[in-house]
């Protein structure tokens, strides 16, 4: 279904008007488009829909696709490019499952408020610019939609307190889209961690290599026709369209994310804080240097050094080098887990042939970080990498930027959630373009 | 461009003096926050862009987005550094005061915003009226309200209170959720108005305002619009009721609630009301949660169940349990799931009685709590579940394999064993699991399964072995191969032995138990001497070959000849390159013998990569000149010479073109071979095209030539004629590190390997050289090459674009680097190329840090206009 151009303040009265009607929606699943292969009765499917289905958005919408007990019906995003391919590769999967080769059961909207007040959707996947996480991820919760989000949970760190309460007050599944988390490798060497393998665990390396750089100054050019460029800024500041601004690029401008840091740092960093057991708090302080090019439209950290002090006594360093990962440096050995790859190396090598044993602390396997989300929205348990995880790592992330953009270490204080800086807590605050709002 | 960390630190002595005093500063601060760091490393510091000057604040009101912004850069420095108590001549109310001054003067819209911006940061008082005034233009009102809604103080209040009045639209919203931020005061009674505004989204925000701002004015005034609102109006509500709910004191709670009837509101607020009434009265949470769970909306029992998890006390379990045993678990299986998580024994009872579910879901959620909490006696009652390849199967095989409890190996071993009665398919499920749970210590025990179970339980136990079997297990496995070298389990346990032998470190023991029994086999051609051979082919390795190349050349049986060819023929990789070699050219072998070593040498000269592309094209010449016998074995080897990306195998085809009786088949393979050559050498690729076409070729050749010639239209003049060598890498060292280290293609009098670079795949940008496709991986480094022919002595500008680090050397001389990851954009890099009269070496080594890699490269005359007379080529002339 293509929707017709609405501006920003048009959906949102459009929005309440979708709220109201959203009893008579009139979407009904047709039968055919339930039960495809009759592996799982159309009944015990989760109905899903994808926000935001960009590279990393197509990634995700067809992992779930590909699970027996999901049932797509809805794709958005506010390109249309982007969703129609969505649409017709969502559509394409199904067809290919269907008798008569045919599926028409992906509606295509470019308004998420449209896909939460569809009654018949059970869960969301959320894949949007970081910038946007947090409102959606609240607006689905309010909704009562079970949630898969993509990292970072939020783009600043009251943003993800919010959405972390959202969930919780609205008795939401959450899974943060940190799939490393989900990688048995990874797991087992936490466990090696946790239990002590590698004696007392005193220093934690993160090694976060970019693979991109600074580019220049881009000129303002003609906004696609085929993309809503004001609704994709939505609560970021105007700014002169541009090529390099949106989609994949959008992470290195710091109205939109936090770069390398909060882009495979959520993950890198995730995982530290797994091995670490701190994944219910955070650092107690955080000091660090960054590069930050102020010539051209990135500005995101493009080199850096930090340092984060644990309660514990831990000390976790990154580095913008090495292979990309996290090393758990104990006083008996070591563990690198190379992020992406999930391979593992250690000093002795002979850790990685140790089993852990029934009394030990086990973390538990993940069928699948995509499957295991599926599994929570059935059992309501928590999935890997539950709210208050992804608001953790992303929050330390965070932490980073700010004090490298201000150049200055600072204290934090995990449970009031502040600085003892009153310029870096003024700079945490997000700040949002009307009429959005946390 | 992205700095190095040393060109950092030569930059920072630039600015030593300016910064000195913030370093000092910086050390003292970390030594109070990381006082049990003073011996760690210090993070070094990276230079800023400098302190501002008054020229910038002048530079900035003429500032558009897309010019050039240092001067921005240097204001948004000082403000950060200013707003940590840094500064350099401007104080934050000297800066705050020079950004008023921008906001009131005539400065575009984008200065407007930047300076909103930067007051956001510094702004204190005295920038309200210069921010207040902002709010009536549409370009910068969006970031006058950050500012605004940042700057401590009542002067910032009274203006967004005003404002309330004086705006209107998306303003006027972000005025509201500015003062919800703020929760000022003043501004309840104008909200409690706007709830009953014609405009649904200023009664949204306005409610959501109120209940922010916590005073029991909002409150009554929510209250009041709430008692009076119809569905639709409460919708627009609900939310802020809820977060009002949040705050409101104990005594209100109770009455608060009522303003939310179950009839009005959504099923997510009715979960919400559910957590707060459980919240904030604990002594009926259990009532509450047991109503919630009985009940029939899916949504709530959801998230009860949910709450309910959050507890652990053993009246949660006993609630759960008594929920449970009234509830049609298969519509809601997550009980059990629930109850399997607290430890309750119902659970294994209620799981049991699930398995045969109708309901799939029911079933599999069973099955993956039986994970938990099954005992051993359960196994063979899940396993019966677990042999299909259906998901409700796959979670019952999943529940075992995953299962820590003591035993489990123990009882699946007795369950394969068929001590028991295990039917067939039990006893394949058991050994299939036993795999799966990798239960090595149970080696032996499958072992002797292997040995005396009909073929089915045997072939399956077997597979098993592939998984657990350890170099120690080969001589029992040897036995096996003894046992069935003549039944189809055969097959299998050769390539448990293969496996088990690549499990040894030592790749020169490998073979070794093999080569010692088929020693011992050697005067014989029973079945199990033939089936070691194939197994010492598939191992692979050196000593295998030479004990094969030696057997062949004594006398033996046909059968163990047959053998000793096949060996060869299929051996797995580049090593038996030679030795197939020496028995084609002179080991007299004809008729079928000669056709299996034949097919073996080709197919390995087509997949083995190692040797240098000239080498491969010598050894097709070899065998076109000397050893195929017919047209049929001449299509063959053309073939796979078209795969080979040289110039050389391009002439060796086209020398078959002469050959009528293949002329289709060797056209066919000559365009192969051209189309990723051409970009290398259009104009003599494209000239032997122009010829052929020229030619009585059928229509798809012609327009796969047409095709190609069409890709001369994409070069934009960008050099296409490149060789590339490597890549190079060095184990445990990251492209960080190799830029600093030598490789043989920019050492003088070190021989290397070249080859041409093959096009890109992507036909509109054949400039492109994409490294990650044609040799991929990470943390290592390729050079390209090309020579390019110059009619004078000249200086150009040489235009690269590479992801990632790059080095070029022009003619030997390093004349550019760049270390450090970044996305590919041709023309990055601008650099002056000083070219001598003829031929010139144009070399550049490209690093990959990770990602993508690629590359491009062209030259222009300093103005950037085509030089005349400048060409590349992969070869000088």
């Amino acid at each position: 279904m293509d929707k017709a151009r609405v501006t920003r303040r048009g959906f949102l009265r459009k929005a309440a008007g979708v709220a109201v009607a959203a009893g008579g929606f009139p979407y009904i699943i047709p039968g055919r488009a339930l039960g495809l292969d009759g592996a799982v009765a159309p009944s015990n499917r989760i109905v899903m829909a994808s926000i935001g289905v960009g590279g990393q958005g197509m990634y995700d919408t067809m992992a779930l696709v590909n699970i027996p007990d999901v049932q797509y019906v809805a794709v958005c995003d506010v390109d249309r490019k982007h969703c129609a391919d969505a649409a017709a590769k969502v559509s394409e999967f199904y067809a290919a499952r269907s008798p008569d080769g045919k599926y028409d059961g992906i509606t295509e909207y470019h308004d998420f408020r449209e896909v939460l007040a569809r009654s018949d959707i059970d869960a969301v996947m959320i894949a949007t610019p970081d910038h946007w996480h947090a409102l959606i991820s609240i607006a689905a919760a309010q909704a009562g939609k079970d949630i898969y989000c993509e990292k970072p949970l939020a783009n600043s760190i009251p943003e993800g307190r919010a959405v972390v309460d959202a969930v919780r007050r609205y008795g939401r599944v959450f899974q943060t889209g940190s799939h490393e988390r989900s990688r048995d490798n990874a797991r087992f060497a936490c466990e090696l961690v946790r239990n002590g393998r590698i004696g007392k665990l005193h220093t934690i390396t993160v090694n976060m290599p970019i693979q991109n750089g600074p580019i220049p100054n881009q000129p303002p050019m003609p906004v696609p026709p085929h993309f809503d460029y004001d609704f994709w800024l939505g609560p970021a500041p105007d700014a002169p369209y541009t090529e390099k601004r949106c989609h994949f690029w959008f992470r290195y401008i710091l109205d939109y994310s936090g770069g390398e840091i909060t882009d495979r740092g959520a993950h890198i960093m995730d995982l530290a804080q797994l091995g670490n057991g701190t994944d219910d708090t955070m650092p107690i302080a955080v000091r660090g240097t960054g590069y930050f090019p102020t010539d051209g439209l990135f500005n995101t950290a493009m080199d850096y050094e930090f340092e984060l002090q644990y309660a514990n006594g831990v000390v976790m360093r990154g580095v913008c080098g090495g292979a990309r990962g996290v090393r758990f440096e104990g006083d008996k050995g070591w563990i690198f887990i190379r992020v992406h790859e999930g391979t593992l190396e250690a000093d002795p090598p002979s850790l990685l042939k140790e089993r852990i044993g029934p009394g030990e602390l086990s973390l538990g396997r993940s069928r699948g970080h995509h499957v295991n989300f599926i599994e929570c929205v059935k059992s309501r348990r928590d999935p890997m990498a539950p709210v208050e995880v992804g608001f953790h790592s992303a929050s330390i992330c965070h932490m980073v930027n700010i004090a490298m953009r201000l150049g200055k270490p600072l204290r934090w204080d995990p449970v009031k959630e502040q600085f003892d800086d009153p310029a870096a807590n003024r700079m945490m605050q997000p700040s949002m373009r009307a009429p959005w709002r946390l | 461009m992205k700095p190095n960390k040393a060109y950092l630190y030569d930059a920072r002595k630039a600015v030593f003096f300016d910064c000195c005093l913030i370093v000092v500063l910086t050390i003292l601060t970390a030594a109070v926050v990381f006082p049990g760091m003073a011996s760690a490393q210090q993070v070094p510091a990276f230079s800023g862009p400098g302190w501002a000057s008054d020229g910038d604040f002048k530079a900035l009101e003429r500032y558009t987005f897309g010019e050039d912004r240092s001067a921005l850069a240097r204001i948004e420095y000082t403000v950060n550094q200013a707003s940590i108590g840094v500064s350099e001549g401007m104080d934050v109310q000297t800066l705050a005061a020079r950004l008023c001054r921008v906001l009131e003067g005539r400065a575009t819209p984008d200065a407007r915003r930047f300076a909103c911006r930067m007051l956001k940061q510094i702004g204190d008082s005295r920038a309200v009226p210069a921010l207040a005034r902002c709010l009536k233009d549409a370009e910068s009102a969006a970031t006058a309200l950050w500012a605004l809604e940042n700057i401590p103080g009542e002067d910032a209040d009274r203006a967004l209170v005003k404002a309330l009045d004086n705006t209107r639209g998306e303003t006027r919203i972000g005025v509201i959720n500015a003062l919800a931020r703020r929760r000022v005061a003043a501004a309840v009674a104008p909200l409690g108005k706007l709830l009953r505004d014609a405009d649904q989204d200023i009664v949204r925000v306005s409610a959501l305002a109120l209940a922010d701002m916590d005073t029991p004015e909002a409150r009554n005034a929510l209250a009041e619009a709430a008692r009076s609102a119809d569905a639709d109006k409460m919708k627009l509500l609900e939310a802020a009721l809820i977060r009002a709910a949040e705050k409101s004191p104990d005594d209100a709670f109770d009455s608060w609630m009522q303003l939310l009837p179950d009839e009005k509101v959504t099923d997510a607020t009715r979960c919400a009301k559910l957590s707060l009434m459980i919240a904030r009265h604990p002594d009926q949470a259990l009532a509450l949660l047991e109503a919630a769970l009985s009940g029939q909306n899916d949504t709530v029992v959801q998230a009860a169940l949910g709450f309910l998890r959050a507890r652990q006390d053993s009246e949660a379990t006993q609630l759960l349990v008594r929920v449970a045993r009234n509830a049609d678990l298969t519509r809601h299986p997550e009980f059990i799931a629930a109850l399997a998580d607290r430890g309750a024994p119902e659970a294994r009872e209620m799981a049991l009685g699930l398995m045969g579910s109708s309901s799939a879901d029911a079933a599999a959620e069973a099955f993956r709590t039986l994970e938990k909490v099954a005992r051993l006696d359960d196994i063979p009652a899940i396993a019966q579940f677990a042999g299909k390849s259906d998901p409700v199967s796959q979670a019952a095989f999943q529940a075992v394999a995953r299962m820590t409890m003591e035993g489990v190996d123990n009882r699946l071993v007795e369950l394969a064993s068929g001590k028991d009665g295990s039917d067939s398919a039990l006893r394949v499920t058991a050994l299939k699991l036993l795999g799966e749970r990798q239960a090595v210590a149970e080696t032996s025990s499958v072992m002797r399964i292997a040995k005396k179970a009909d073929t089915e339980v045997a072939r399956e136990a077997v597979k098993t072995l592939q998984v657990l079997a350890r170099p120690e297990d080969l001589p029992d496995l040897l036995d096996l191969l003894k046992q069935y070298a003549d039944e189809p389990v055969k097959e299998d346990v050769i390539r448990a032995i293969v496996f088990v032998c690549e499990r040894i470190p030592q790749p020169e023991q490998r073979s070794k138990v093999l080569i010692d029994a088929a020693r011992k086999e050697r005067k014989k051609d029973k079945p199990y001497a033939l089936a070691l051979i194939d197994a010492l082919s598939r191992v692979g390795q050196q000593e295998g070959l030479s004990f094969i190349q030696e057997e062949l050349s004594k006398k033996s049986s046909a059968p163990r000849k047959t053998a000793l060819i096949e060996a060869l023929a299929s051996w797995p990789n580049g090593l038996a390159l030679d030795a197939l070699r020496g028995l084609l050219i002179g080991g007299g072998y004809q008729g079928p013998d000669r056709e299996k070593l034949l097919q073996g040498y080709v197919r390995l000269l087509r997949a083995d990569t190692q040797e240098a592309p000239s080498s491969v094209v010598a050894r097709y010449r070899e065998l076109l000149d000397q050893v195929v016998a017919s047209d049929q074995e001449r299509v063959m080897l053309l073939s796979g010479l078209s795969q080979v990306v040289d110039l050389d195998a391009l002439d060796l085809i086209e020398e078959h073109l002469n050959n009528a009786a293949i002329f289709n088949e060797a056209a066919n393979a000559f365009v192969r071979a051209a189309k990723p050559l051409f970009p290398a050498d259009p104009d003599g690729v494209g000239a032997r095209l122009k010829s052929l076409a020229e030619k009585n070729i059928p229509d798809n050749v012609r327009n796969q030539i047409a095709e190609i010639l069409a890709i001369a239209n994409n070069f934009e003049g960008y050099i296409c004629a490149w060789q590339v060598s490597g890549p190079y890498e060095l184990s445990g060292k990251t492209a960080d590190d190799l830029f600093d280290m030598p490789f043989p293609p920019e050492m003088e009098g070190v021989e290397s390997v070249w080859r041409v670079a093959p096009m890109a795949q992507e036909y509109s940008r054949p400039w492109a050289v994409l490294l990650d496709r044609i040799l991929g991986g990470a943390d290592r480094v390729a050079y390209l090459r090309t020579y390019v022919w110059s009619p004078s002595s000249m200086d150009c500008a040489l235009l690269l674009g590479t992801n990632d680090g790059c080095k070029v050397w022009c003619n030997g001389e390093k004349i550019h680097e760049f270390k450090g990851g970044r996305a590919f954009e041709p023309d990055q890099d601008r650099v002056t190329l000083s070219l001598r009269e003829g031929w010139n070496t144009l070399l550049i080594a490209v690093y990959q840090y990770g990602g993508a890699w690629a590359a491009s490269a062209r030259i222009t005359a300093p103005d950037g206009q085509p030089v005349p007379g400048l060409r590349c080529s992969i070869r000088p002339e």
